[in-house]
């Protein structure tokens, strides 16, 4: 048999060849099990926030938006300010996994790179909306250019708040360098990278020293949590890089 | 699709695809950015409430504890009644009389009839006004 009855014959087979169909195939699920169950738990969450958590805080919620100095501006500073501490904390070990291989195991390369990008960019939102909505809160009573100016406000631990104010600029830096990365040198890209380590530890003195939940136990615990995982993370990637795995 | 075809010469040229060689990888993360995004707004929105609550019931601890009619009594009435028998110890000065106006004046730290009403006038506007959070 020659070479072209050869060929012939595969190309025959490949093409006679009848495609398995099942169900799963043809239709592939558009959620998966995960998605399935994260919805399902978002779904309880809501209605217990709903029904439960919702009725028994509205009310002074409501009043903390009433009176001459509403207290509603520094209550949803506090917040933003540890939802956005929890995000650059995910974020900082995401990017961690990344670079010291961790993230292959799990949840995969390009998931944890585009988690790591989320959350920084979500990270930088809400520490600029901290920020920014303190100017509605007479008691502390910040102008623009305090807020925007480290340093320079003078009502309250000028020093810790002005940390804060630097590490968000970082922050931006870093956040932001994800869009203009095809621009720059790697070596560029790096270095911007390694200013994550001092916005971390500024995000972290600045929430101890000059936070007002710094005493609270669950804060407590969160900020031991994010600064042990951390340097955890920081020192395997420092092995991992030393024993030259790939 | 990888496509072959085979020359006159018999030579065979396989032409691979590199789309259907290697599909791309299907990578969607929008769904669970998106529900990180919302847990973070509904994380401080909680907060917001929880902060309010927790320092609405602070506040109305201090007020309640201010607002006493016979703490509040028993205070100024002790002050008011002790000063002006004390106030005259206090003009000559002995080291042992200023320590039992201390005493006496534990709360309000006055040294006078008027300081002492002044101060507890001003104790329960001063409790009331502070923010118990900061």
């Amino acid at each position: 048999m020659d070479i072209q009855a050869t060929i012939a014959m595969m190309s025959k087979a490949i093409n006679d060849k009848k495609p398995v169909v099942n169900s799963t195939d043809e239709y592939p699920s558009a959620v998966t099990p995960g998605m399935l169950i994260a919805g399902l738990g978002a779904a309880v969450a809501g209605a217990v926030l709903a029904s439960v958590i919702a009725p028994a805080v509205l009310p002074q919620m409501v009043q903390s938006l009433l009176g001459a100095e509403p207290k509603a501006y520094w209550y949803l500073s506090r917040a933003s300010a540890l939802v956005a501490f929890a995000l650059l904390w995910i974020s900082t070990l995401l990017g961690l996994m990344i670079t010291n291989k961790l993230a292959r195991a799990w949840p995969g390369g390009p998931t944890a790179f585009s988690l790591h990008q989320h959350t920084s960019l979500l990270a930088l939102g809400f520490a600029i909306f901290h920020g920014l909505i303190l100017l509605g809160d007479q008691y502390i009573g910040y102008t623009l250019g305090q807020v925007l100016v480290p340093f320079s406000g003078a009502s309250y631990k000028p020093f810790w708040v002005g940390i804060g104010q630097v590490g968000i600029y970082l922050l931006a830096v870093v956040g932001l360098s994800f869009y203009v990365r095809r621009q720059i040198t790697q070596k560029t890209w790096r270095l911007i990278h390694f200013a994550s380590f001092a916005m971390f530890i500024m995000a972290l003195a600045h929430g101890i020293f000059s936070g007002t939940d710094s005493s609270a136990l669950p804060v407590q615990l969160m900020y031991l949590l994010a600064a042990a995982s951390t340097v955890f993370m920081t020192i395997y990637r420092i092995f991992v890089a030393r024993l030259g795995v790939k | 699709m990888n496509t072959i075809n085979t020359t006159k010469n018999g030579k065979v040229n396989v032409t691979a695809n590199s789309k259907s060689a290697r599909p791309a990888r299907r990578n969607n993360m929008l769904p669970i950015n998106l529900l990180i995004t919302l847990t973070a707004f509904a994380a401080t929105m909680t907060g917001w409430g929880v902060l309010a609550a927790k320092d609405y019931v602070s506040t109305t601890a201090a007020n309640t504890a201010v607002a006493a009619p016979a703490a509040t009594t028993t205070v100024a009435t002790t002050v008011a009644q002790a000063l002006p028998t004390i106030e005259p110890l206090v003009s000559a000065g002995t080291t042992t009389q200023v320590a039992q106006v201390a005493q006496v004046s534990t709360i309000t730290k006055a040294t006078t009839v008027k300081q002492a009403t002044i101060a507890v006038s001003a104790a329960p506007r001063a409790v009331t006004t502070t923010r118990s959070s900061r």
